[in-house]
């Protein structure tokens, strides 16, 4: 067996990265050790990697979970004739047994495959959880332990069958989210291959559809998509729950009533926009991306026209919600409204587009004209 | 991890405040060449292309139909396709092969072959075939005038100000879109305080836009967008075809118009369909060629960050310009809006433009402060406004600017200003004060002007859209309350209408209302020593910048 250079690269950078949060330990020495206990050898000293990892102690997210399952598949293909769905719960097994600091030792239980007539050094056993633990060092604050839980959960959610081949536990992987934002140094996984940011499409059978409101008091608010599903908050990070509060408390204290309705026909913000005011009592409506962009519409407007515009989703507070809340029921008792300054933030797009296209895209994935508008209770 | 001070140095550094990511074909994320882009092909039969880059008419979208009926020149095709892209390539960069010829071969080639074509050049290449290919012989330049408060005076002085610096085109837009009538006129009166036969645009919702435009207080229209595949266009609520008839409509009143496409917007909109964004740009310029617009705001324009973030991104962004001018389109070439942090980055950005020049190096420069940039920000703004001369200076070459002396500014902003005051007051709109008038001509950005009264200006506009102003009222307002120089030159620019001379390709009326364009001052670049050489009047001008040192004075 052979560790493949993307895996040798990775565990290098990792050993380089983690030695140098160690005091007195210098990262070329530590690199050595490493390299002869991946080669059979003893470490020259007594400094694990688990050991390494004992200092840190943050949440693990999704996103650690994905590449610590592709890690495993990895390690699982190098191993000629095994099967990866036996391989795969093997080594679930063997971590069941561990807690962190006891990780190394695991390199001692040699006779964990040798049941399917495949005989594995320990070496290997020590590599593949070396693997594991050093795919978690991956990402600042990390507690390994609490990592390999949430490997074995999501391994462990897997029906056995649904495990039995590197593509499926790869699907699998690629259903995480990519939302964590990752340390300088790290390289995020290249997506070439990938067709969907979210492998499946939420469907909406059963839902009730959206009907034409009569209360003139009503203000209608049609959110995204992907809203409170796929995306659970705005492009600078406001929960999307905390959104819709402020949104609707805007529109009640200026006496109206609102109405959240869930836009599934487009997702472009004018369109939703519109589509919500079609069917509001009051001819007023709210399109709410959910990346954060928002409109001001009315029944009887061009599409691409509009009351009010917030284009720079980045720029939004839960302060502007609550205002647009109120000046869309303003708007609905045929007040004279004074809109709401415009802002703008010329270093926006250079910070901000790239990530506002992958959620624009995640909301246009879950886009869906069997259910064009129903409605949504928030939670 | 204990962190490398060197490291933590270069993560402060602004380029890395700037989005990255690595190519992902499957959503749109690759600049020149995605793995599902199509082969180029075109068959013919019975007078009509019944297959286009591998796609049999039958499976046809719209784009596709419009682009095979429209756009390409089927007497010519047979030929123009059997060339090798590469043997096309070349011909763009050799001197001895004229313009002319290139804009026939690229007659009859298919959008993959275009993209192809581009594939082959790198980026000095490309700026070599873009100093040929350049529609009209000498570059201009455009501004965006617009503030954070959209107020008129301000919009009125900065016209007047970035008219006084050359810039031929000036195009605003608003904060709040029900401020369009104001915008409109307010930018005609001050470009034309500011110097003669300066074109304004408005840019808003599209019936909003063509009613003022019809009504006289805009020349010009450039928010036509068109998209590259068919699900973007939907969204958009359009058609290559409803964009067609927005186009013979500005036409047929006698506004000069160019189409909006760039890289990105697709994959922006979540459906590129896997293409890269140079391909769907050539499909987008297709269907501008195909709808008879005259020429092409491109460039990436608000979604330049998405090809920036993609590896050979900026040099896709100059490919696409350049594919613009081989189908002969007039080329504003973006630089139009902020997509770097880093200095480095946006100046190499726009030098891609500025050296070879194109009919328009930006198809926008903030000539306000970029806080009051309500296209989100340009590329350069008005504090750039020293650094661009010295960069013409530096480099000698001609970006459309000059430079200009402070008395002389603050005079035609007081200009701009008084008259869109007289202007509102005889035509019965909102207060414009004295005190507003003096802030605004000394103001830096909207920080230094007073706050206007939003309700009332909005109930003002909806009033004057009600009551049919035109660019007449503008007119015999400006002459009744003293102003007949402007008055006149409003008169000016609106008998250009009648004329209809400006609506040939890449055209700018000079300050005696001449027209220069592709027509009648074509490039005519082939090699050293030919083409358009920054000489004489002109380049005295860039040289004369302030802040030299005065040997009398040391």
């Amino acid at each position: 067996m052979q560790l493949t250079e993307d895996i040798r690269k990775k565990i290098a950078e990792a050993v380089i990265r983690e030695s140098a949060q160690l005091d007195g330990i210098r990262p070329e020495e530590m690199l050595h050790s490493v390299v002869d206990y991946l080669e059979g050898a003893e470490p020259r000293n007594d400094c694990t990697t688990a050991k390494m990892m004992g200092h840190r102690g943050v949440r693990v997210d999704e996103d650690i979970v994905r590449r610590i399952a592709i890690a495993v598949v990895k390690e699982a293909e190098q191993l000629e004739g095994v099967d990866p769905e036996e391989m795969l719960q093997k080594v679930v097994g063997s971590l069941q047994g561990e807690s962190i600091t006891e990780v190394a030792p695991v390199s001692n239980e040699s006779l964990l495959f040798t049941g399917r007539g495949v005989v594995l050094e320990d070496a290997i056993c020590k590599q593949i959880s070396e693997a594991v633990i050093k795919e978690a060092a991956q990402l600042e604050g990390v507690v390994p332990g609490e990592a390999i839980e949430k490997v074995l959960t999501a391994l462990r959610a897997q029906p056995a069958r649904e495990v039995a081949s590197s593509a499926a536990l790869r699907e699998m992987a690629a259903a995480c989210p990519v939302t964590s934002a990752k340390k300088a140094s790290a390289r995020p996984a290249s997506m070439a291959g990938t067709e969907r940011i979210n492998p499946t499409k939420t469907s909406y059978h059963g839902y009730p559809i959206a009907e034409k409101g009569n209360d003139p008091k009503e203000v209608v608010i049609g959110v995204g998509p992907g809203f409170q599903k796929e995306i659970q908050a705005t492009i600078c990070g406001i929960p999307l729950a905390e959104v819709i509060r402020e949104v609707k408390a805007g529109i009640e204290e200026e006496g109206m009533v609102p109405r959240v309705v869930k836009v599934l026909k487009t997702s472009d913000v004018c369109f939703m926009g519109l589509e919500a005011a079609k069917i509001s009592g009051s001819g007023i409506g709210i399109g709410l991306q959910s990346k954060g962009t928002a409109v001001i519409h009315q029944k009887d407007l061009y599409p691409l026209s509009n009351l009010e515009l917030f284009p720079q989703a980045p720029l939004m507070n839960l302060e502007t919600y609550r205002k647009i809340g109120q000046n869309a029921a303003k708007y609905a008792k045929g007040e004279q409204v004074t809109p709401i300054s415009s802002v703008n933030d010329p270093m926006c797009r250079a910070k901000y587009q790239v990530k506002a296209a992958i959620m624009h895209i995640a909301e246009t994935e879950q886009v869906d004209p069997n259910y064009p508008i129903i409605a949504w209770s928030d939670r | 991890m204990k962190r490398s001070k060197r490291f933590e140095a270069l993560d402060a550094r602004p380029v890395n405040l700037d989005g990255y990511i690595s190519e992902w074909p499957e959503m749109g994320f690759v600049a020149m060449h995605s793995p599902y882009d199509p082969k180029p092909s075109i068959k013919i039969s019975g007078g009509k292309i019944i297959e286009l880059d591998g796609k049999a008419r039958k499976d046809f979208d719209f784009i596709d139909t419009f682009i095979a009926d429209h756009a390409i020149n089927i007497q010519r095709a047979p030929v123009s396709m059997s060339i090798p892209s590469l043997e096309i390539a070349r011909k763009i960069v050799d001197i001895h092969v004229p313009r002319k010829e290139i804009l026939k071969i690229c007659s009859g080639i298919s959008p993959a072959k275009m993209a192809e074509v581009i594939g082959h050049l790198n980026v000095v290449e490309l700026m070599m075939g873009m100093q040929k290919m350049r529609a009209r012989l000498r570059p201009f330049n455009q501004a965006h005038i617009t503030n954070l408060k959209d107020d008129p005076v301000q919009l009125a002085a900065d016209a007047a100000e970035g008219a006084l610096r050359g810039f031929a085109e000036e195009e605003t837009t608003m904060g709040i879109a029900r401020y369009a009538p104001f915008s409109a006129m307010a930018i005609l009166i001050g470009s034309q305080a500011g110097r003669p036969g300066v074109l304004t645009q408005c840019s808003s919702e599209e019936a909003t836009e063509l009613d003022l435009g019809i009504r006289g207080l805009t020349t010009y229209a450039e928010t036509v967008s068109v998209y590259g595949t068919e699900k973007v266009f939907v969204d958009g609520d359009d058609t290559p075809y409803s964009k067609a008839f927005l186009n013979s409509a500005y036409a047929s009143r006698g506004l000069k118009v160019r189409f909006t496409s760039g890289a990105g917007s697709e994959v922006l909109m979540g459906y590129s369909e896997k293409k890269s964004m140079l391909y769907l740009e050539c499909r987008c310029l297709y269907v501008t060629k195909g709808a008879g617009s005259q020429g092409t705001q491109n460039g990436a324009i608000s979604c330049i960050a998405v090809p920036a973030s993609v590896p050979s991104g900026i040099r896709e962004v100059l490919g696409e310009n350049l594919v613009a001018t081989l189908l002969g389109l007039e080329c504003a070439s973006g630089n139009d809006q902020s997509f770097s942090n880093s200095p480095a980055r946006r100046t190499t950005r726009t030098l891609l433009e500025l050296m070879p020049g194109t009919d328009f190096i930006f198809s926008g420069y903030a000539a306000e402060p970029n806080y009051d940039n309500m296209f989100a920000g340009s590329n350069f703004d008005a504090e750039d406004f020293d650094d661009y001369n010295v960069l013409q200076r530096d480099l000698q070459v001609d970006g459309g600017l000059r430079p200009v002396l402070e008395e002389d500014v603050i005079a035609v902003r007081r200009k701009a200003a008084k008259a869109v005051q007289s202007v509102f007051r005889y035509l019965g709109l909102t207060e414009i004060t004295d005190a507003q008038v003096e802030a605004v001509v000394y103001a830096h950005g909207s920080k230094d002007t007073l706050d206007r009264d939003v309700p009332a200006d909005l109930i003002a506009c909806e009033d004057m859209l009600k009551r049919g102003i035109t660019g007449i009222d503008v007119c015999r307002a400006l002459a009744e309350t003293g102003h007949e120089d402007i008055a006149q030159r409003v008169l000016n620019m609106l008998k250009q209408r009648v004329v209809g001379d400006y609506m040939q390709t890449s055209a700018v009326l000079d300050e005696n209302y001449r027209v220069l364009s592709a027509i009648n001052t074509p490039n005519t670049y082939m090699g050293p020593g030919t083409g358009y050489r920054l000489d004489g009047e002109r380049w005295e001008e860039i040289k004369d910048i302030p802040h030299q040192i005065d040997p009398h004075n040391l």
